[in-house]
């Protein structure tokens, strides 16, 4: 029923009224069931979800971080690997050129001495061979000059042999 | 429906409607400290600030159960501003008591400062105790203004619900009820009983019988500070409404609702320090006060 004559509440000092004291009390209880029924529960767990986000994002950057860290460590020291590496090969290999080139080097050498000396050798075997047939032909010249002046052979061992006696005696 | 007329009509329009009339413009407002009846169910009074504690209610029901029927885990619109607030109190909570407690009184003193927080607000909505009933005898302009000497003669429909002393006595009598009952759950009866009634000594006894009065006068401190203020601050609207139409209240609008915020926050928060205390044993209090 709507008062047509709005009223003041009179029953105790300051407005107060056991009635809307009582309403104001039901009103907070309702107030507070709905908003911790349908509202705080959801308002809370968005906020733990996020928070559980932000801290899981933040551990993973972390994570991320040193993992990055590691690799870089890991990096640094297969560079430091390799370059040692490296270094211990070029050593090497300076170290198998030189005793290589000092191989190659006795081994030409060796080579050369020993074909200078077959070389030689051959000189030697063929001024020897030359000497034999200048000789022989010398000895066949002489025995056929010597026959002219004689007037017969002298073809015989015999003669041969002296011819051959006289050209080492010339020698 | 009728129009409260210096809340609602500008300056500007003043001295034609003065012309009209013949006499005083407006008078100043009635100021009544209780609540105006607007009609009765059964023996139960239903008042111009049960209204609008009814519409504070709607407005934060409709703000949180809106902002958080489909959340999402990047917050935009109304949901990131109910979060920014509501985060900023659990924080807040969460440093007066600690994570555990903070968390567990978090719902209660959210419900406290919000409910309270737009009860204070009403005041500076338009409309709010402008818009009523004639009372009987008046004669309104235009069918719908009351000025002259009937521009007092208003029953508002509304009212901020915190200039009702029934609204600030509830909630300082929830506020330390809720109080006792989590020492009582805290600490057991013994030991929570036990920090009113002690025999250890005179002077223990007599703080004790202190603390007893301290409860009480808690109870009247809240509430009596909350209506003082707001009550305050909306008879200065209303006086500067009359006295300055338009540009009074605006001026002051930003000031009440500074005032509005800072009652509500302090109420929370003496709320959530009894709590915290309430929680505490008595020895453990001692121990904090010595460090």
């Amino acid at each position: 029923m709507i008062i047509s004559q709005a009223q003041v509440l009179a029953e105790l000092p300051l407005g107060l009224n056991p009635l809307l004291f009582l309403a104001q009390l039901v009103n907070f209880g309702i107030l507070y069931y709905i908003l911790n029924r349908f509202a705080f529960p959801a308002l809370r767990k968005t906020l733990d979800e996020r928070t559980a986000t932000i801290r899981e994002g933040i551990a993973n950057a972390e994570e991320a971080k040193q993992s990055l860290n590691k690799a870089n460590q890991q990096a640094q020291g297969i560079i430091q690997q390799a370059q040692q590496r490296g270094q211990q090969i070029i050593a090497d290999a300076t170290t198998n050129g030189e005793r290589l080139r000092v191989q190659y080097e006795n081994e030409a050498k060796a080579r050369a001495v020993e074909v200078a000396e077959q070389n030689r050798r051959r000189m030697a075997q063929e001024e020897a061979q030359a000497r034999n047939a200048l000789r022989q032909q010398v000895a066949d010249l002489a025995i056929s000059a010597a026959g002219r002046v004689v007037g017969e052979s002298l073809d015989g061992p015999r003669q041969r042999r002296l011819v051959d006696e006289f050209i080492a005696e010339v020698e | 429906m009728y129009w409260e007329l210096p809340h609602l009509i500008p300056s500007v329009f003043a001295p034609r409607i003065l012309a009209d009339a013949g006499g005083p413009l407006w008078l100043l407002p009635q100021i009544e400290v209780g609540p105006n009846t607007l009609f009765t169910i059964g023996p139960f009074p239903v008042t111009n600030t049960l209204i609008a504690s009814w519409i504070s209610m709607i407005i934060v029901i409709a703000l949180f159960v809106g902002a958080t029927r489909k959340m999402t885990i990047i917050p935009k619109g109304l949901q990131n501003f109910v979060e920014w607030a509501a985060s900023l109190l659990l924080d807040f909570c969460e440093e007066v008591a600690g994570p555990r407690w903070g968390r567990a009184f978090f719902p209660f003193i959210a419900t406290i400062f919000f409910f309270i927080l737009f009860a204070n607000w009403a005041s500076i909505i338009p409309g709010i105790e402008s818009l009523g009933t004639p009372e009987p005898g008046t004669h309104p302009v235009l069918g719908i203004f009351l000025v002259g000497n009937d521009s007092n003669k208003l029953i508002p429909w509304f009212r901020p619900a915190s200039t009702d002393l029934n609204f600030t006595l509830a909630l300082a009598v929830i506020s330390v009820v809720v109080t006792q009952i989590y020492g009582f759950r805290t600490l057991g009866f013994g030991q929570h009983v036990g920090k009113y009634l002690t025999f250890r000594d005179p002077i223990s006894f007599i703080v004790g019988i202190l603390e007893i009065v301290a409860e009480f006068a808690r109870i009247i401190s809240f509430s009596f500070r909350l209506f003082g203020n707001v009550f305050a601050g909306d008879v200065l609207l209303l006086v500067l409404g009359t006295l300055v139409p338009f540009i009074g209240p605006t001026v002051f609008y930003p000031l009440e609702l500074f005032v509005g915020f800072i009652q509500a926050f302090v109420f929370a928060a003496l709320t959530l320090v009894f709590l915290s205390l309430a929680v505490t044993g008595h020895d453990e209090e001692h121990a904090s006060a010595a460090h």
